[in-house]
């Protein structure tokens, strides 16, 4: 116990002298956050001029309508009018600066009250596919309010919801856990590259292959190590979560450390792995750190796998990341207990025993053989 | 000229002491890209429907279908099954509602971006009953899309990872390159030679040029045959990356200055990459997001680089508000950058004590 103990303060004054590596699952986990945070936690209402031409009432009633339909997503209207005269309009929207331009025509409100197949042009901008499906959908909840504005009989089929909860989530709380359960990643990958950095460059692996001692001391308090500044990194990003966003795991906390722990244990054998037995060390340094980010891209960073199953590539289900991100975003941000949480659990216990059975196996091995 | 050029040559020698370390930097963002256009969002979404008994339900799952581009694919794909359970993300059942018939949907644990997705593309359906009962009263939207054809989102994503490919490869690499003649003791080299540090640093510099726009070039080739879409002009493409790659390069030089070490080289590098295309249009083109977004994107080399693309994948429609201003900005910060990092280097290889 006392050499593992001098060796685990051995390695932490090593851990000590690189302070900007140690925080690699800080820096990129939280400029990757703002990014996200900016790009979908603000308004994102589509900007789009409105001309109306219409001689009678209605053009002016379905105007006033837009500011009425608002989105879930950001609980602001779906649609952002902009001021502008014609000249302005069409020009912006030319040069994309604006999303689109609806025309109302002159004879409107006599359509309409002549019941005369009234029309209206919506100019639109499709440079993508999804974009061009918000504009279709999105004008069909202006049309279903307006109908109901001006009084038009019900519609054959109402229409009502429910959500699970009092409040919704909104898209940038669960990409946050998606960082969460990336700092953790990286956080685990960077600090076990800090132990073993050393060790690499300084052919301290030699002594390594020649100790007589098992190998399990040096490579015990390296994985602990990496670990809990893995887990560390991620519970950072957790109150950074709760002092921006709001979300805390409360009770759950020791599940939520639980099971990233479980993902950190899977990440560290693997830069070990690279760290302590790769020829070409910083290779392996970055083809660990690029590969996670890849995991976090294609593993539920973005959007609940629950949700996008059928879309979820069979690459993503190799890495415990893909299994672990669902339960954690129920434990914070819904702050309920994952209905698959057993089968989750085990799941990560079997990714995280082999990766350390065969990291420490193979870490061991070609140390004794190469040094 | 000749020194120029054989320096540029050991230079371009160096990738073999760091071979997998290139291939990693520069297919990175192309694996990623395969993988990803493989996941990416397709504006087809499966929606579960109880079976329903009567003849309106019926009729509301055939509207279902109907919802959709007229130019392009179904947005709705009506899922029936037998019995509500917890499973689903989603699930509409047919009830009433105070002797009202109502399309009910109910949701799982998800989150607003999908709950939206999920009610527009109901209303949308039930908006194809309401008009047809509404009949020669109902409202017509003629659409006038901004360009002849939609055009798949992988293509914008891919558009706006080419720049990512070119930064990646060139701040990894000249960060690691740079810490590794720190590490390996080798700058005592470049301090004692005469030759002038300008030429050291172009040869370098054009060095990771060449390696940016190789991997620049890999992403765009798998971008053309994952979609079938080419620019207009190749070179273009080539030309508006140069000053992105440049910065890049810059950077990543700086970073290997700074910090002489590789692995933070690495950090500065990759954070200073991912955040440049998040924040660079990478998503989307920054006018479509909020006001806030969009001045600080416009602020990062990426925005600029993909508005000046735009045109060569999109039918020569241009998108950059303001072209002039725009190619000053990307100078301007290539200039800055070229002129730190020869005081960098002056100051942190050529006259460090030792």
């Amino acid at each position: 116990m006392k050499r593992l103990w001098i060796i685990f303060k051995t390695e932490f004054n090593v851990w000590k002298h690189d302070p900007i590596t140690a925080l690699g699952g800080v820096i990129p986990c939280l400029f990757i956050l703002t990014a996200f945070a900016l790009l979908f936690g603000g308004r994102l209402s589509f900007k789009i001029a409105l001309i109306n031409h219409d001689q009678g009432e209605y053009g002016q009633v379905l105007m006033d309508t837009f500011d009425e339909v608002i989105s879930p997503l950001d609980q602001e209207p779906y649609y952002a009018i902009q001021q502008m005269n014609e000249v302005q309009a069409w020009r912006a929207f030319e040069e994309y600066r604006i999303e689109g331009v609806w025309v109302i025509s002159e004879d409107f409100s006599k359509r309409i009250e002549l019941g005369d197949h009234p029309e209206i042009d919506m100019h639109f901008m499709n440079y993508n596919d999804d974009r061009a499906k918000n504009h279709r959908i999105y004008s069909a909840e202006v049309l279903w309010q307006f109908y109901q504005n001006i009084g038009q009989p019900g519609p054959p089929l109402a229409m009502s919801e429910e959500y699970p909860l009092p409040e919704m989530v909104d898209w940038v709380s669960i990409i946050s856990i998606g960082i969460v359960l990336l700092s953790v990643t990286l956080g685990s990958i960077f600090n076990m590259f800090i132990l073993t950095y050393k060790a690499q460059t300084g052919k301290i692996t030699l002594e390594f292959g020649l100790s007589p001692r098992s190998l399990a001391w040096v490579l015990l308090p390296k994985t602990l190590l990496a670990l809990l500044f893995g887990i560390m990194t991620g519970t950072i990003f957790l109150i950074i979560i709760r002092v921006w966003l709001g979300f805390w795991p409360g009770v759950y906390l020791w599940t939520v450390w639980l099971l990233v722990g479980l993902v950190a244990v899977f990440w560290t054998q693997v830069a070990l792995v690279f760290g302590l037995v790769a020829s070409n060390y910083m290779a392996g340094a970055i083809g660990a750190v690029l590969g996670a980010m890849i995991v976090f891209f294609i593993g539920g960073g973005l959007s609940m796998v629950r949700a996008h199953k059928d879309v979820v590539t069979w690459i993503a289900w190799l890495f415990p990341n893909t299994y672990a991100v669902d339960p954690i975003r129920d434990l914070v941000l819904f702050n309920t207990w994952p209905v698959d949480f057993w089968q989750v659990l085990i799941t990560l216990i079997v990714f995280a025993g082999a990766a350390l059975l065969i990291g420490s196996t193979f870490s061991v091995r070609k140390l004794r053989r190469l040094g | 000229m000749r020194r120029y050029l054989l320096l540029l040559l050991n230079d371009l020698k160096l990738s073999r002491t760091a071979l997998v370390v290139h291939l990693i930097a520069v297919l990175q963002p192309t694996l990623m890209y395969v993988l990803m256009s493989v996941i990416m969002v397709i504006p087809t979404f499966d929606m579960v429907v109880v079976q329903p008994q009567t003849e309106l339900g019926g009729d509301l799952v055939d509207a279902m279908e109907e919802v959709g581009s007229p130019i392009g694919p179904n947005y709705i794909n009506p899922i029936l099954i037998t019995e509500a359970d917890t499973d689903h993300r989603q699930v509409i059942d047919i009830v009433y509602l105070d002797g009202i018939p109502t399309a009910y949907q109910r949701y799982g644990y998800i989150d607003s971006n999908l709950v939206k997705n999920l009610r527009n593309r109901l209303t949308a359906a039930l908006l194809v009953l309401w008009n047809r009962e509404l009949g020669s009263q109902a409202i017509l939207v003629n659409e006038h899309p901004w360009l002849p054809q939609e055009v798949p989102y992988t293509v914008y994503f891919g558009m706006a990872m080419i720049p990512l490919a070119a930064y990646l490869a060139s701040a990894l690499i000249g960060g690691y390159l740079m810490a590794q003649e720190f590490e390996r003791g080798t700058i005592l080299e470049y301090r004692l030679c005469p030759t002038p540090y300008q030429l050291l640093l172009a040869a370098k510099i054009t060095r990771l040029l060449l390696t940016g726009l190789a991997a620049a070039a890999i992403l765009y080739i798998t971008l053309g045959v994952v979609t079938g879409v080419w620019a207009s002009s190749t070179l273009a493409v080539f030309v508006i990356l140069l000053p992105l790659t440049l910065i890049a390069a810059c950077i990543g030089l700086l970073a290997g200055l700074l910090t002489q070490s590789s692995l933070p080289s690495f950090l500065i590098g990759l954070a200073s990459a991912f955040a440049f295309w998040l924040m660079g249009s990478g998503f989307g083109l920054a006018a479509g997001f909020s006001p806030v977004f969009e001045r600080i994107s416009r602020l990062i080399p990426n925005t600029p680089v993909i508005e000046m693309l735009f045109p060569y994948f999109y039918f020569d429609r241009e998108v950059a508000s303001n072209p002039t201003i725009v190619q000053i900005q990307l100078t301007g910060y290539c200039l800055v950058l070229l002129i730190l990092i020869a005081a960098v280097y002056r100051r942190r290889v050529l006259t460090m004590q030792r």
